[in-house]
C-alpha cells in the first residue's frame, strides 16, 4: 500500500511524463487491480487523455482567433507542448494559457508566422478584460473636491483588466477578420507598420482601441500608476497633457484615480 | 434578487450556448445548476448572466474546484471565492465531487480517482469538515465514474461513502450514470451500491449521457441518456424518493430544446414515482 500522497504523486507524473519513458505509469500499473479489457497505460490513457483534452479546449475557447489561423491538428500539437511545459496553478481553468504568447515567440513549428505571438497577446488580454471586475467609469465631478494637496498625490488609473499591446503587425485587423461573419477576402498587409492598441471593456462591451503615438505615451505613464503631477512635470514637452487627458477620459481610457500616500 | 427557494423537479444544468434562450423564453424548468468554477472571475458578462437567471429561477452550484480527495489542504483562496458567490447568488445546493483534481496546487481540471482506504476517508472527512465549517452549510458530495481501480481499497465506493456521511453529515449527490458507468467498468451490481446508499442524505440526482467505447463506457456527458440508465433511475427512486433531478450536459451540447426533453422525461419518472407513491 502507498499513501495517498505518493499514489497522486505517481498519477501526476504518469499524465504528464514522456511516453517513451513511462515510469511513473509501469508503477502506478503496480497498484492497480488487473483489467482484462484495458492495459496499465491504457486505463490511465484514459485520464492522460481527458486532461490534455480539457486543456487544450480552454485555451482553444481563450484563443480562438489563434485555432482558426493555424487549424486544429497544429493547435492540437502546439497547445499540449505548452501543457507539458506549463502547468494549471489555479483552479479557476479562466486563469491558465497566460503564457502562450511568450511560448509561440520560441516555438520553432510556428516561426513562419511572425503575428501569431503578437495575435496570441491580444486575445490574452481580451479574456483578461472580459473577466475583469466591473467598473463604472471616472466620476470626473469628483476631482472638483480634491485639495490642492490630494492634486499633487493624484494618479489615474485605466479601467480595470485594461492592456496595452504593441505590435509590429496589424493584429487588430487579423482579429477581426477572423470573426465570425467578418471573413471576407481582404488582404491583410502585414509590412502596413506597426501598431499600438488598449483592450478594454466599457461595461459589457469590449474594445480594442487603435491609438496614437502620444496616446500610447500617455496611457502608459498612466498605466505604470505614476503621480498625474510627475506627468506633467516630465513630459510637459513632448506630450500636450492638456489635450490628451480629456481625449482619454472621454474615450473612456482612463476610469478611476485615486490619491497616492 | 429572489430568496433563496426549495428545488424539486428536473432542473437542468445551466451552459452559455443557452443563456439567450433561457432569458428570452423563460422555459418551464424548476431549477438550474450552475457550474462554479466557471463564474470564479471578478466581473463581466458571466456574472450578469448568472445574476439574470437567478432572478428567475432557483439555482444550485456544483464545482469540481474542491479537490477534496487531493493530499492538499483546502485551497483557501478557491473556498473564499466561493463562500462569496453563495452569499452572492443564495444556491439551494453547494455540491462538488468525490475526487481530486489537484496535487500541490497544480490543476489537472479532471476527476480522478482515489483508493478507497483509511487514510482517504480521513484525508478528506477533514477536508469536507473544513469546507462545511467554513460555509456554514452541509455540503453535497457526488459520487464519481471511475476507470480504474486501486488493489489496495480497503472498502468498496458505497462504504466507503457511508462512512463519509457518518463522520461528516454532509448530504450526497447521486449521478445515476455514474454508478452505471462504474459498475460497467468494474462489474459490480449497481443496485447493490444504490441500495448501500444513506438515503435519508441524497439530495440530488445527475443524469447524463456516456459513451460506449468498446473497452469501457466513458462518462463523456455528451449524449442523451441511455435507457439502462433510466431504467436504474427508476429503481433509484424508490430508494432515493423524488429527490431533484438534474440534468448534465457538457460535450457537444445540443439546443436548449433537447435538454428539455430529457428534463421533461425525468418530470415523468418522478410523477410516476410519486402517484405509485400515492396508492401505495
Amino acid at each position: 500500500m502507498i499513501s495517498i500522497q505518493s499514489m497522486q504523486t505517481l498519477f501526476m507524473n504518469a499524465i504528464f511524463e514522456n511516453l517513451e519513458k513511462p515510469v511513473a505509469t509501469n508503477e502506478l500499473g503496480k497498484h492497480l487491480t488487473y483489467n482484462e479489457r484495458l492495459s496499465v497505460d491504457e486505463q490511465i490513457s484514459i485520464y492522460r487523455d481527458s486532461v490534455f483534452g480539457g486543456l487544450i479546449m480552454a485555451l482553444q475557447e481563450i484563443y480562438p482567433v489563434c485555432h482558426k489561423l493555424v487549424g486544429q491538428d497544429f493547435f492540437d500539437f502546439m497547445a499540449t507542448q505548452y501543457i507539458n511545459k506549463h502547468q494549471s496553478l489555479s483552479p479557476d481553468l479562466t486563469d491558465y494559457g497566460e503564457h502562450l504568447a511568450n511560448f509561440i515567440s520560441h516555438f520553432k513549428q510556428a516561426d513562419s508566422l511572425l503575428y501569431l505571438s503578437d495575435v496570441a497577446c491580444l486575445e490574452w488580454a481580451w479574456h483578461r478584460a472580459f473577466h475583469a471586475r466591473d467598473h463604472s467609469g471616472l466620476n470626473i465631478n469628483k476631482l472638483n473636491f480634491l485639495s490642492e494637496e490630494q492634486q499633487e498625490n493624484l494618479v489615474f488609473k485605466l479601467p480595470p483588466g485594461s492592456a496595452l499591446i504593441s505590435s509590429d503587425y496589424p493584429i487588430h485587423k487579423i482579429w477581426n477578420a477572423n470573426q465570425q461573419g467578418n471573413e471576407n477576402d481582404d488582404v491583410i498587409d502585414l509590412d502596413e507598420g506597426s501598431v499600438k492598441l488598449l483592450v478594454w471593456r466599457k461595461k459589457f462591451d469590449m474594445h480594442i482601441d487603435l491609438l496614437q503615438e502620444d496616446e500610447w505615451a500617455f496611457l502608459n505613464k498612466i498605466n505604470q500608476q505614476e503621480k498625474f503631477n510627475y506627468i506633467c512635470e516630465t513630459d510637459e514637452q513632448s506630450l500636450d497633457i492638456a489635450l490628451l487627458l480629456p481625449q482619454c477620459v472621454k474615450q473612456g481610457w482612463i476610469a478611476d484615480f485615486y490619491i497616492f500616500e | 434578487m429572489k430568496a433563496t427557494q426549495q428545488i424539486s423537479g428536473a432542473g437542468i444544468g445551466l451552459r452559455t450556448q443557452h443563456y439567450q434562450t433561457i432569458l428570452e423564453s423563460r422555459p418551464d424548468v424548476p431549477w438550474f445548476e450552475v457550474l462554479t468554477d466557471n463564474y470564479m472571475g471578478a466581473g463581466g458578462l458571466p456574472l450578469y448572466h448568472l445574476e439574470q437567471v437567478r432572478d428567475i429561477y432557483p439555482i444550485s452550484f456544483h464545482g469540481v474546484g474542491l479537490s477534496l480527495g487531493s493530499a492538499d489542504p483546502v485551497n483557501l483562496k478557491y473556498l473564499t471565492k466561493l463562500k462569496q458567490l453563495i452569499e452572492r447568488y443564495q444556491p439551494e445546493h453547494v455540491s462538488d465531487h468525490l475526487a481530486w483534481v489537484s496535487l500541490n496546487n497544480h490543476y489537472a481540471h479532471e476527476l480522478l480517482p482515489f483508493p478507497y482506504t483509511q487514510e482517504a476517508l480521513s484525508l478528506i472527512s477533514e477536508k469536507i469538515n473544513t469546507v462545511q465549517d467554513y460555509l456554514g452549510r452541509a455540503l453535497i458530495v457526488e459520487n464519481p465514474s471511475t476507470y480504474l481501480d486501486f488493489n489496495y481499497s480497503e472498502m468498496p465506493e458505497w462504504q466507503f461513502i457511508q462512512e463519509i456521511v457518518n463522520k461528516t453529515g454532509c448530504d450526497l449527490l447521486m449521478d445515476i450514470n455514474n454508478i452505471y458507468v462504474s459498475a460497467m467498468n468494474h462489474n459490480f451490481n449497481p443496485l447493490e451500491y444504490i441500495a448501500n446508499i444513506p438515503c435519508q442524505h441524497v439530495k440530488e440526482i445527475h443524469l447524463a449521457g456516456y459513451e460506449d467505447k468498446g473497452t469501457h463506457l466513458y462518462d463523456t456527458h455528451g449524449y442523451r441518456i441511455h435507457k439502462e440508465v433510466w431504467s436504474l433511475y427508476e429503481k433509484a427512486l424508490t430508494y432515493f424518493k423524488a429527490t431533484p433531478t438534474l440534468i448534465e450536459w457538457d460535450t457537444d451540447i445540443p439546443d436548449f430544446s433537447v435538454l428539455l426533453e430529457e428534463a421533461d422525461k425525468a418530470q415523468l419518472y418522478l410523477n410516476k414515482y410519486e402517484q405509485q407513491e400515492q396508492y401505495a
